[in-house]
């Protein structure tokens, strides 16, 4: 049971670094008709930001390299197990903001899915459910358990 | 005993959210809704709006009802601006009741009303729940084989007849409101021209977006690529009436194609004689002398190439691969850390 409890929290952040990975790959490989003809990888995604009306069309592309590369960061430092605490904290930053942008999608109600995991994307709210869920399992990273520390703890 | 240190956390948190902020209440959308983004001067003048509305060159394509008075006019320009046009005389007899003369008027006015510039930048609206719409429209000139016509649409009644009609003033954001008293409309425009919203009714309270329809994906995809003398007639519903208010509809397409042509073209026999999108999805189309036109795959495929784009499939399962070894490399370096 102690073997369990001190491995949970990096069993937890490799699948949410593997999925954080798992995500982009989607997006990078994804190839699907969008309003500007058929599209693959960031194109693809870019015009799903468009899609969501937030960011404005100028800036799209340079939004869209940015989550891509930041995902990319969090999803391989969440699986090397380093600095535990910080990315784990920068990975529910990102889930926060992205949840809050999915939120302003699902209330304006008129963009059906955000684009996050390409062709396998599902709609908004299972989206703001999944990022709970992610964040959730970041949350045992954050904490710190003194006199047994967990498993990972870099910093 | 568990503390959570959290002013790291807290701060990052918080830097996100100002970055995210800024955006949200930078771009566009926000700046309409949250009232910021004030400018001196109007973007874009009246008359380049009228001409927004008014011009529509190019193709033009008119498709006749195959079960009520109404038809459709397509125009696409050659710069990629789309126009359609519906004249329906229950539609506008709907929307216009004691405004207007549905008997003498309606085949000269178009009752649903729908723009697209290229740019996303137009959606239409109408006063009307599009629960009602249901097209059935006889195709009398083909369209041209890879003609690209996605449409973002919704239903707006005549933008461009009610400009003549109404007046235009300048708002709070310093773009343009056209106000139509007798049919107490109010179409609020953006920076660009495109209409940002639509407030309807007698009582000036009921915005009238209904919707967009995106024929993109499989509208685009496989309509656009059909050779069109297979195609009798499509067929749209709307799916999604009960959310139709402010809210991205979903079209069904149905294609209602010529049974001779699609089984000489697509060597293709359907038992119930009903040939409907589900019946007709192919990867071959062959034109009327039997050459294949399009494989969807192969056209997929050479299209990516010729874009440089490789082949995305297999780049998938590659970078999954990757994606699987570092995971299993996570584990293991866990258990060692455990250890």
């Amino acid at each position: 049971m102690e073997g369990v409890r001190r491995v949970m929290p990096g069993i937890l952040r490799v699948g949410v670094g593997a999925f954080f990975l798992f995500a982009v790959v989607m997006k990078l490989t994804n190839v699907t008709t969008t309003q500007h003809g058929l599209e693959t990888g960031v194109a693809a995604f870019s015009s799903a930001i468009e899609r969501g009306g937030v960011v404005p069309a100028s800036l799209v592309g340079v939004v869209a390299v940015l989550v891509l590369g930041l995902e990319v960061v969090i999803g391989v430092a969440l699986l090397s197990h380093r600095g535990v605490k910080l990315w784990a904290s920068v990975a529910v930053s990102f889930l926060f903001v992205l949840t809050a942008y999915l939120v302003f999608l699902q209330i304006r109600g008129k963009t059906p899915d955000c684009g996050c995991i390409g062709q396998w994307d599902s709609s908004i709210p299972l989206s703001i459910g999944r990022n709970a869920l992610l964040s959730v399992a970041c949350l045992p990273s954050l904490l710190v358990v003194k006199g047994a520390g967990p498993v990972g703890e870099g910093e | 005993m568990i503390s959570i240190k959290f002013p790291l956390e807290l701060s990052l948190a918080g830097c996100m959210l100002f970055i995210f902020s800024c955006v949200f209440f930078l771009s566009p959308v926000a700046s309409v809704r949250a009232g910021g983004l004030i400018e001196d001067e109007p973007r874009i003048s009246v008359e380049e709006i009228r001409k927004q509305y008014d011009s529509f060159g190019g193709l033009v394509l008119r498709a006749q009802s195959g079960h009520a008075e109404s038809y459709s006019v397509y125009a696409v320009s050659e710069t990629g601006a789309f126009s359609y046009r519906q004249y329906d005389r229950e539609l506008f007899a709907r929307i216009y009741r004691e405004h207007r003369d549905a008997a003498a008027e309606w085949d000269e006015i178009p009752a649903n009303f729908v723009y697209y510039d290229g740019g996303l930048s137009m959606l239409a609206s109408a006063s009307f729940d599009p629960a009602g719409m249901y097209d059935d429209i006889k195709l009398s000139a083909p369209l041209r084989l890879g003609e690209k016509i996605q449409v973002l649409s919704s239903v707006w009644p005549v933008v461009s007849s009610l400009m003549d009609r109404g007046t235009f003033e300048l708002n709070e954001y310093n773009s343009w409101t056209l106000l139509v008293e007798d049919v107490n409309a109010r179409v609020v425009f953006d920076e660009r021209g495109a209409i940002r919203e639509v407030v309807w009714g007698e009582n000036g309270d009921k915005t009238a977006l209904v919707g967009r329809w995106v024929y993109s994906g499989y509208g685009e995809g496989r309509f656009l690529n059909l050779p069109t003398n297979m195609v009798q007639s499509y067929k749209s519903a709307d799916q999604s009436a009960e959310n139709a208010v402010n809210s991205e509809s979903h079209f069904n397409l149905e294609f209602d194609l010529d049974p001779v042509q699609v089984e000489k073209l697509l060597q293709f026999v359907d038992p119930a004689g009903e040939y409907s999108r589900r019946d007709y999805k192919t990867q071959n189309v062959y034109d009327s002398a039997g050459t294949l036109l399009y494989n969807e795959e192969k056209m997929t495929a050479e299209y990516l190439k010729a874009l440089g784009k490789g082949n995305p499939k297999r780049n998938r399962w590659i970078l999954l691969s990757v994606l699987g070894v570092a995971v299993v490399g996570s584990v293991w370096g866990l258990r060692r850390r455990v250890a």
